[in-house]
């Protein structure tokens, strides 16, 4: 559990700062608008979680940033890392902060490993790729970083394939990749969903406290909020591409003051739960984003809507210090 | 049950992992197929035969005897194939004609192995306009007629190995480097790809290190499939009259020689024939077996 007020610290320049972020698909149908106008900043030593529903458009923002959107993604606005623009780089310049500057652990670990390859030469590519290191240096480091995600027996997992190791075990692997470089910013998107509840645990445990280790800043892309309980400083909500609400970990989980999140919240399981009460959904389905609505994505499926969010677009507003939400209602109940 | 209740409490037994590659695996699959394993052994016969037969016997390809000319095999005076028109020794000629029929189908295979692969390879990856531009190239090429291209060639630049290599090759990458573009567009979405993208990896390392081994299995299906068609393709420009030149032979030159006589010196078309087509034929069980073989989907 992070410790409320120690890491978040303001007054540092932000590592990574997202202006106006709009993501466009051009589809047969028409074009998709997959994020709008999404903002945030990220500090060192800081974790940011993003939440949403499948299709919200959370891995399409990790996406963006790290230019690996499909060919027919186009994206907008202002994507900062270390004050440097990044948004939109060609190839060549973007390999400079891919790996060094900014990593991404892949959501399935399963398919992220090249089956042909052995884990040593996999590990240390990314490394010789940007520092000019030798075969034995590389595989050094290779060694130790696998070291540090706590795989046992690391000299032999560099020379083992990938259909020789567990699912936890390249989860760790995929890990170690993303961090030889020694990254500043880590994007993880859904780390820990297509592994078992118990390694999903430990993998969660690993990095916060890689974090720790080597400094990082952290965005944990993810639609469970269990996960973010545990590990996040802050908590971005998406829904339909936008921010619903943004705010530290607890005022999400206490003080929420957006139906959406609120709705997320009730849909957890709980053991404390009396009786054999059932979870609770929000009812509906995901808008479809193909023909943008000019008022809020939630409006739906939204318990609290009245006039304004069918016509009016809530603004993005501060609730206090570090929390904002977007929703027409001044309070919700 | 002892050992199960001493290995609960043991956290991680300590084991080596010792890689099995696909490749392993995929040979093991292979020494299943019995088709494809004699093929395999008639092949290394073959090809063993061919580079020190020659030298076993005491006639040299192109030695002529007037006093022996179109004898029938007989193992008394080492002529064990006969001889042909001009009484050179039916044997040697053979296996020296073997020698140069598979130089072609392995250089030439390797020749549109290497272009096809890295101009297949590049395209798909790139994708977009670069795929674009550079499979209307391949289709335009595939446009001209082949065969007149190679006699053109022929004809104006001489009779010349080394150029018949480079024309056979040089058509037969078209082909390869369709296939493997096909494969490289599915592969370059798969995560690992984009994992080493992330990471920073320039593209041409990539295509180097994770899209082209990931290819080999389907290439090397491939290339068994082309040395045969190179052969005969070989077979047929000699058979044209367009191949190699005399005293040097192929299997090809000789079966067009053979075939004059058939009736009256049938030995003359009999061997090399039967070695090019169990050749031919070896080569292809043993590109099915890989196909099998390295096929995940077929694991027994």
């Amino acid at each position: 559990m992070p410790v409320i007020g120690q890491s978040p610290q303001y007054s540092e320049q932000p590592l990574l700062e997202v202006r106006h972020l709009d993501v466009r698909f051009t589809t047969p149908e028409g074009e998709v608008k997959a994020v709008d106008d999404l903002e945030f900043s990220l500090v060192r030593g800081e974790t940011l979680g993003v939440v949403g529903e499948s299709g919200s458009g959370k891995t399409q923002v990790a996406h963006a940033m790290l230019g690996l959107l499909a060919e027919n993604g186009r994206a907008t606005g202002s994507v900062r890392f270390a004050g440097e623009e990044i948004l939109n780089l060609p190839a060549k310049r973007l390999n400079r902060i891919r790996g060094a500057g900014m990593a991404l652990v892949f959501q399935d670990p399963m398919t992220s490993l090249n089956p042909y390859l052995r884990i040593g030469p996999q590990l240390s590519e990314a490394l010789m790729a940007h520092e000019p290191v030798s075969g034995r240096q590389a595989r050094e480091a290779a060694c130790s970083m696998l070291d540090a995600v706590h795989l046992a027996h690391p000299r032999a997992c560099l020379r083992a394939y990938p259909h020789e190791l567990s699912g936890g075990m390249r989860q760790r692997v995929m890990i170690a990749m993303a961090l030889i470089c020694r990254p500043r910013v880590l994007i993880a998107d859904e780390p820990s969903t297509a592994l078992d509840a118990t390694v999903q645990a430990r993998i969660l445990e690993l990095l916060s406290e890689l974090k720790r280790e080597f400094e990082l800043a952290m965005l944990l892309i993810t639609h469970d909020l269990g996960v973010v309980a545990g590990t996040c400083d802050r908590v971005l909500i998406m829904y339909g591409g936008r921010t619903m609400e943004e705010a530290a970990v607890d005022d999400i989980f206490y003080r929420s003051q957006h139906p959406y999140t609120r709705g997320l919240l009730g849909a957890l399981p709980r053991l404390d739960a009396a009786g054999v009460s059932r979870m609770a959904a929000i009812p509906g389905q995901p808008p479809s984003l193909l023909e943008p609505q000019p008022g809020c994505p939630f409006e739906k499926r939204c318990d609290y809507r009245f006039e304004p969010c069918k016509h009016q677009r809530p603004p993005l507003e501060n609730v206090s210090a570090g929390h904002r939400k977007a929703c027409h209602h001044e309070k919700l109940p | 049950m002892r050992g199960v209740t001493q290995t609960l409490p043991a956290a991680e037994p300590v084991e080596e992992v010792i890689g099995r590659g696909l490749w392993t695996d995929a040979l093991a699959r292979l020494r299943h197929n019995r088709a494809a394993m004699i093929s395999l052994i008639v092949l290394v016969c073959v090809i063993v035969l061919v580079l020190l037969g020659p030298s076993a016997s005491p006639y040299a390809y192109d030695d002529t005897n007037f006093d022996a000319i179109s004898l029938p095999p007989s193992a008394g005076d080492a002529h064990y194939f006969g001889t042909d028109t001009l009484g050179r020794d039916l044997f040697v000629r053979t296996l020296i004609g073997g020698r140069l029929s598979l130089l072609v189908g392995l250089v030439a295979t390797l020749v549109s192995l290497v272009i096809g692969v890295s101009y297949g390879a590049t395209a798909g990856y790139f994708g977009g306009r670069v795929d674009h531009l550079m499979m209307r190239i391949v289709d335009i090429l595939y446009a001209m007629p082949f065969l007149f291209l190679v006699i053109l060639l022929l004809v104006f630049f001489g009779r010349n190995l080394l150029l018949m290599f480079v024309a056979i090759g040089a058509i037969n990458w078209l082909d390869m480097a369709r296939i493997v573009r096909g494969q490289t567009l599915s592969l370059r979405r798969r995560e690992f790809v984009e994992a080493a993208v992330v990471g920073g990896v320039p593209p041409f390392t990539i295509i180097r290190r994770h899209i082209v081994p990931n290819l080999l299995g389907i290439v090397a299906v491939y290339v068994t499939l082309t040395i045969p068609q190179v052969m005969l393709v070989e077979s047929f420009l000699s058979f044209l009259g367009l191949g190699v030149q005399e005293p040097m032979t192929s299997w090809g030159a000789l079966v067009n020689e053979g075939a004059r006589g058939m009736e009256t010196t049938p030995w003359m078309l009999i061997f090399p024939a039967l070695f090019l087509a169990a050749t031919l034929f070896c080569f292809n069980f043993v590109g099915d077996g890989l196909r099998d073989a390295l096929d995940p989907a077929d694991r027994k």
